[in-house]
């Protein structure tokens, strides 16, 4: 495994990416059936089921006419030992091929949706229908017999995930491909299979655009523990593979509580303004003149509008120590008070503590 | 463990050759058996000609058996898949598979229908009128081959090819031709050589073809020339008919093939005056069936040898 695992970093120069090490997985999977194939030259055909056996003596059909009526001729069974070598060459195939998909499937999921039950039945599934489909080959009464077979055996797990039934069919279908000798089909599968789950996964195809990104779930509450700005890089990837979102949000709420108990930190504004109105851009511009002149800073936190309400507008203003609440709040309504039929504004706790003083 | 492993294994070893030795001397018998009964079939010159001489079932790899034709020394006769440029080449007196070989490493995909032989060349035909010129190889092996597209497939769909020895061509036989042609029975002729004149084309009125006969139309589905007579003789699968036509045209004979056999793909006639019919797997497995072939003298005299002192070229002029 070293070994293979040195050979995957050359190829991928070290990287961790999943699409550069599947990529140089299925690179080298072909170098090892290139350098068998050039060894053996007739392996390609054992793979495509296009092999021609050698006949080691004459073989005698049967007879027609004295011997009457049968499916077929026996003649054709392939020798024991190259039947052998062709049957485990199919095995080793689907489970080489499988391989990757099972790590697509540990990597693209998040721990809790993780199965370790799926991840080995996708190795396994694969081989045991191979060897089904070889033995059913071309028998209708084999096929009938399975059928039977299967049927007196109760199937009643349930998927928690329809992506898992997917990763079944797919291991199902590479099974199938397999046990025909068709492994250059299992062998697209697996390929196209993981590259699209990788990129669907990567690019977090399908997400509900009115729910935040998962990887925005992640950085916000981690950036938040490592008290710093949410557009940097999370700090720590140990930190991030050890914990789901809704852990993260939790202990980070946590944090914030004990920051909030131990250092009171100078905030920048004091004081909350709410204003209701109907003409929302004449109401902002006249109020962030106003503010320009009256408050040290301010910032235009939300703009809220309901259908058939009127909007509001919230302002985060940091009022000067020289005027009272009760100075802002008629500098406010002597400015816009036409427009605006409502105005409130919420001090903060510095702001109280100051007009106290 | 191991001092008793080796020799068990050794035992093992020479039980399954002794098993092999003993297989192949039964089946050699046999094979004798079989050889035996039949040249003392075809010795006898009032020998009914609907009654089947042999029936050798194909085996798997041959259940959709296509085309036949006689390999050059007369006693085996090569077969092919329909799908796959897969061949077998069986000794039809005994139902022994000689060998068997592809075209291409990996077996050249197609629709093939039939196939034919001009002196050491064989030229199998897709429908949509491509040949593929080889020569035999060795069991086992693959055979190089080279293409030709006589650019016919637009105007037919073809379904037998035979090497015609006296004017060096191929006939093509149509199953389906061009709308304005349905109502006759269409050969196509390729000529072979250096300089080969232009290709030309047989046409018959079906409705001479179908005489008194009880069918609806002619589809061929292969087409072989009669050793004896140099007669075009052409077998049908949907009709089952057996069709005889002489070199400019004209109709010889039209009946059904001696006895009821569906799924007709292949014919060949042996120069020892013998029908080969071959079958693909229906209801019943694939098969090739062995008649008499009414040929002229046949009533007047046996044939002088056996069956294995055919060895004469039948498509050689």
């Amino acid at each position: 495994m070293g070994l293979f695992h040195k050979l995957l970093d050359m190829f991928t120069l070290g990287s961790d990416r999943p699409i550069r090490r599947l990529l140089a997985y299925y690179f080298l999977l072909g170098l090892l059936v290139f350098a068998v194939n050039w060894a053996w030259p007739n392996f390609d055909a054992r793979l495509t089921g296009s092999e021609i056996v050698r006949m080691e003596t004459p073989e005698l059909l049967q007879d027609g006419l004295t011997e009457g009526p049968t499916v077929s001729s026996p003649v054709d069974k392939p020798p024991p030992l190259s039947m052998m070598a062709s049957v485990a060459m199919m095995l080793i195939g689907a489970v080489l091929l499988m391989l990757p998909v099972s790590w697509v499937y540990m990597s693209a999921r998040n721990s809790r949706s993780h199965n370790q039950g799926v991840v080995q039945t996708l190795i396994i599934l694969p081989v045991v229908v191979t060897g089904i489909v070889i033995i059913v080959q071309d028998s209708l009464a084999l096929a009938f017999s399975l059928a039977g077979v299967v049927a007196a055996v109760r199937f009643r797990t349930t998927l928690k995930d329809a992506r898992d039934t997917v990763y079944i069919f797919l291991a199902i279908a590479v099974g199938f491909a397999a046990g025909v000798q068709a492994l250059p089909i299992a062998t697209l599968l697996s390929v196209f299979f993981n590259f699209v789950v990788i990129l669907t996964w990567r690019y977090d195809f399908g997400r509900n655009v009115l729910e935040a990104q998962s990887s925005t779930k992640w950085v916000e509450p981690l950036s938040s523990l490592a008290n710093q700005d949410t557009d940097s890089e999370v700090p720590d990837r140990d930190l991030v593979l050890a914990l789901t979102p809704e852990s993260a949000d939790i202990l980070a709420a946590r944090f914030d509580r004990v920051r909030d108990l131990l250092a009171k930190k100078k905030t920048r504004f004091n004081a909350v303004l709410r204003l209701t109105t109907d003409a929302v851009t004449e109401t902002q511009r006249l109020t962030e003149s106003l503010l320009d002149d009256i408050v040290k800073r301010w910032q235009l936190d939300q703009v809220v509008s309901v259908e058939g309400k009127k909007s509001e507008l919230i302002y985060l203003v940091r009022i000067k120590k020289s005027m009272s609440q009760d100075e802002f709040l008629t500098a406010v309504r002597g400015r816009i008070g036409g427009l605006v039929p409502g105005v409130r504004l919420e001090a903060g706790e510095s702001l109280s503590e100051q007009e106290a003083d | 463990m191991r001092a008793w492993l080796l020799p068990m294994l050794a035992v093992l070893a020479a039980g399954c050759g002794i098993g092999k030795a003993k297989r192949a001397a039964a089946d050699s018998a046999a094979a004798a058996t079989r050889v035996g009964r039949l040249t003392d079939q075809v010795g006898d010159p009032r020998g009914r000609t609907d009654v089947p001489l042999a029936k050798w079932i194909m085996p798997r790899d041959m259940q959709e058996i296509s085309g036949i034709v006689l390999a050059p020394d007369g006693n085996h006769v090569l077969a092919h898949g329909d799908e796959r440029a897969h061949l077998v080449e069986i000794d039809w007196r005994s139902g022994m598979v000689i060998k068997r070989f592809n075209l291409g490493e990996t077996p050249v995909k197609g629709d093939f229908e039939g196939i034919t032989r001009g002196g050491l060349d064989y030229y199998m035909l897709t429908s949509k009128g491509k040949i593929y010129q080889f020569r035999e190889v060795e069991d086992g092996k693959s055979a190089d081959y080279v293409v030709i597209d006589t650019k016919l497939g637009d105007a037919c769909e073809f379904e037998g090819i035979a090497h015609d020895p006296l004017t060096n061509s191929l006939l093509m036989a149509c199953k389906t031709p061009e709308k304005s042609m349905r109502d006759s029975l269409v050969i196509y002729r390729w000529p072979l050589g250096d300089n080969p004149p232009p290709v030309s084309r047989i046409t018959i009125a079906l409705d001479l073809v179908i005489a008194s006969n009880d069918w609806d139309d002619v589809r061929p589905s292969d087409i072989t020339i009669d050793p004896f007579t140099g007669n075009i003789v052409l077998i049908t699968a949907q009709q089952r008919a057996l069709i005889v036509l002489s070199r400019d045209g004209q109709v010889v004979s039209a009946g059904p093939v001696p006895t009821d056999i569906p799924h007709t793909e292949g014919i060949a006639i042996t120069r020892d005056g013998l029908l080969l019919i071959s079958a693909e797997a229906g209801d019943a497995p694939a098969s090739i069936t062995i008649f008499r072939w009414p040929h002229p003298g046949r009533q007047a005299a046996a044939p002088a040898a056996g069956v294995q002192d055919s060895v004469t070229d039948p498509s050689q002029p």
